[in-house]
């Protein structure tokens, strides 16, 4: 059941936490740098840190590789949510390819916004080959908001 | 197509979360597979001889190694495919641990996301095509652009390990900035003996210098690159091939400005000038000098200060402060500061011992005039510890003014083919993974000409470009990663938007026979970063590793 903002805000504010709740668990994939994001996934395993198993990581060379088409094609597959992972803007490995990415991110979640999705099913996050935790925190959050967006039946609903 | 699927145990550190028996039995499934195996340890020797073995008798064409990240293990699995026969690159890793058995419990989730992973992987692997590393022909020269003291030593260095080096120098002669002074900081250690070093160089075989010549082009790519060096002596253009370059171009001094009212105001450079001559008089009527008003971060004078601190300005304060006051017991220094910097290797103990002197006076605190009498300057400012305004009567006030690049440093940047920031300094790849490195391969910075640095950062730096040249002069090639770019010259449009986002300046135009001009990769120059597919609308560019094919696969086979 798709919940929009506001329907979540009148809950609290009536507290229906009940109806808040939900067993739907979101199917999310992540595009991960290998310089930096990739690493520190890799970090937060080796200290073995704990997040939900919804999300699965495809490897690319860096941000700037991350088509935004791709998140058509997976929210096409019925993924319910998309990550784009890199390295803070000023530290890529290759110099400005984040800067690029960051800008094409910012327009194409506006697009998808235009064609009718939920524009917090496109995440963005930049995070070191350092940040264990803070990898560990994205994916919580993550999952979290596409769990309250609700499952993605767009390409379903059409037929496809 | 015959995949085969190993999935490693890790001991327990796989299989104590995630069903690895499940994972096999599942992937078997998976189209194309042809073989899937679980084992305890993937990487030992007997893991490895099981899938060199596994792969010939099952004729094997790709393997999907689903175990720990590919930073670990993926060059060992390259090996085990080269022995099997296959090219290294037909192999992919799933990362069933550090991504999925180690971050997550023991429960059917966990197996059922390390088989998605699995699937993710062999549906890249069923796209990958051999791949071999370019070798580019490594020429054993070294051009070092900039023959200060970080140009000389790298020179030295590249040729002590027996290598050819080309030095070209602006000025009629060589060591820059080190001919304006005598003494240096923390130890007032002669410089005599860091010229002899570098005038050495003019006997040494393997070293051709130009002095009173600038380098005018460069062009071509690690291994190989291009240059045009003018020589203002004999009037002729020289061109030499080069394997790797070194930009050692140094720094300035900023002129003072804003208070040209006297010519008794004067910046640092010059008055370590008039310190190795002796002669320290004021310029406006050459009376002697007994008070001299020294002023820290005095930056760029009419602009105001920079937002960098030059590093090395508050120490040689010092050490001038020290040398004037030593010369006459009558000499007396004052110096307005507001932070002190002595960062360094015995850099604080010498602050320290400068300010125990009695003929130096540190005052915190801020200028606030400087009114030019017939014959002596009146400097008023602040002393924040003691409260008060202070009123000097001084002979010279010597301005610490910000180092900065050197004029025309940005179009040298550009002639060479690397980035520089908004101050005109160079900059390097990585602060920390690769502080000499750019953005270009084969070529490096030393000295002064990528930050503000004292004479033993610039050699450490001219040390480590140097290192970083003798360790692609050790190789007979440069072997480049096959990740690289290329372009399907039918489907490109000829916009070049693929070249404005180039980084690496990879990316030229050539034209085709039928006319048209498009775009082409130069794979030596190719980093492999993807940022030209991304750019690309009529998708005419792939990347080898990491293709668009390869891609889509990955999403649509662990899709619902």
């Amino acid at each position: 059941m798709q919940q929009t903002k506001t329907d979540i805000e009148k809950k609290i504010e009536t507290q229906d936490f009940a109806s808040l709740q939900t067993d739907f668990e979101p199917k999310i994939l992540a595009f991960l740098c290998k310089w930096c994001s990739y690493a520190g996934a890799d970090l937060a395993g080796t200290n073995r840190l704990k997040y939900p198993p919804n999300m699965r990581i495809i490897r690319v060379p860096c941000s700037a590789r991350m088509n935004p088409l791709f998140a058509i094609k997976c929210l096409e597959k019925n993924y319910d949510g998309v990550l784009f992972s890199g390295c803070h803007p000023g530290d890529c490995h290759y110099s400005e390819g984040n800067y690029f990415a960051r800008r094409r991110f910012i327009v194409f979640r506006k697009l998808l916004e235009t064609i009718g999705f939920d524009p917090r099913r496109l995440q963005v996050s930049w995070v070191s080959a350092a940040e264990d935790k803070k990898w560990a925190d994205v994916v919580r959050k993550v999952i979290e908001d596409v769990k309250q967006i609700g499952p993605n039946e767009q390409f379903k609903k059409i037929g496809l | 197509m015959r995949i085969g699927i190993f999935v490693c145990h890790c001991g327990s550190n796989i299989a104590g979360t995630v069903d690895v028996k499940k994972v096999a039995g599942s992937a078997r499934e998976i189209q194309s597979v042809v073989f899937s195996f679980d084992y305890k340890y993937m990487c030992s020797e007997p893991g490895q001889a099981m899938i060199i073995n596994t792969i010939k008798e099952k004729k094997l064409d790709r393997i999907v190694i689903a175990a720990c990240s590919p930073k670990l293990h993926e060059q060992t699995f390259q090996k085990c495919l080269q022995n099997a026969g296959l090219n290294p690159y037909m192999v992919e890793m799933a990362n069933i641990r550090e991504h999925c058995s180690w971050v997550h419990p023991r429960e059917e989730r966990t197996t059922q996301k390390a088989l998605d992973i699995v699937k993710i992987y062999t549906g890249k692997v069923s796209h990958n095509k051999p791949l071999h590393r370019l070798k580019v022909p490594m020429t054993k020269k070294a051009l070092i652009i900039g023959g200060g003291i970080a140009g000389a030593n790298a020179a030295m260095n590249i040729s002590v390990a027996g290598y050819q080096v080309t030095l070209v120098e602006k000025e009629n002669q060589l060591g820059g900035h080190l001919n304006n002074f005598k003494h240096t900081f923390p130890s007032l250690e002669k410089t005599e003996q860091l010229l002899e070093n570098i005038q050495t160089l003019q006997s040494n075989p393997l070293v051709e210098i130009y002095t009173d010549a600038e380098v005018k082009e460069v062009g071509g790519y690690v291994g190989s690159f291009r240059a045009k060096i003018f020589s203002k002596k004999s009037n002729e253009m020289i061109e030499d091939v080069f394997g790797a370059i070194i930009v050692a171009t140094g720094f300035d001094i900023a002129k003072q400005n804003g208070h040209n009212s006297s010519p008794d105001i004067i910046n640092s450079l010059e008055f370590e000038q008039m310190l190795s001559n002796g002669k320290i008089i004021r310029p406006s009527d050459n009376k002697e000098v007994q008070n001299v008003v020294f002023v820290q971060c005095a930056g760029n004078g009419q602009s105001g200060s920079v937002e960098y601190c030059s590093k090395i300005c508050c120490m040689y304060t010092a050490k001038q402060a020290l040398l004037f006051t030593q010369k006459n017991q009558n000499n007396n220094a004052y110096i307005f500061h507001n932070d002190i910097v002595a960062a360094g290797k015995n850099h604080e103990e010498f602050i320290h011992s400068v300010r125990q002197q009695d003929h130096i006076l540190y005052l915190k605190g801020n200028i606030l005039n400087i009114t030019a009498n017939r014959h002596s300057l009146k400097v008023q400012g602040t002393d924040v510890l003691a409260d008060v305004d202070v009123t000097i009567d001084a002979d010279l006030v010597v301005l610490a003014t910000s180092l900065v690049a050197r004029e025309g440093a940005s179009k040298v940047a550009q002639m060479v083919g690397i980035p520089y920031d908004k101050n005109n300094f160079y900059s390097e790849l990585h602060a920390k993974l690769a502080p000499v490195d750019t953005v270009t391969t084969g070529i490096y910075l030393a000295g002064g000409c990528q930050s503000p640095k004292d004479i033993a950062d610039t050699l450490a730096s001219a040390s480590a470009a140097s290192s970083k040249v003798l360790s692609l002069f050790n190789h007979d090639h440069y072997e480049a990663e096959p990740f690289t770019a290329s372009v399907n010259q039918q489907r490109c449009n000829g916009c070049f938007d693929c070249e404005s986002v180039c980084t690496f300046n990879a990316i030229e135009k050539v034209t085709l026979k039928n006319g048209n001009t498009v775009a082409r990769i130069i794979e030596s120059m190719c980093q492999g970063c993807g940022n030209c597919l991304s750019a690309c609308r009529p998708a005419a560019i792939d990347l080898a590793g990491f293709s668009n094919e390869q891609i889509i696969s990955e999403i649509e086979y662990a899709a619902n």
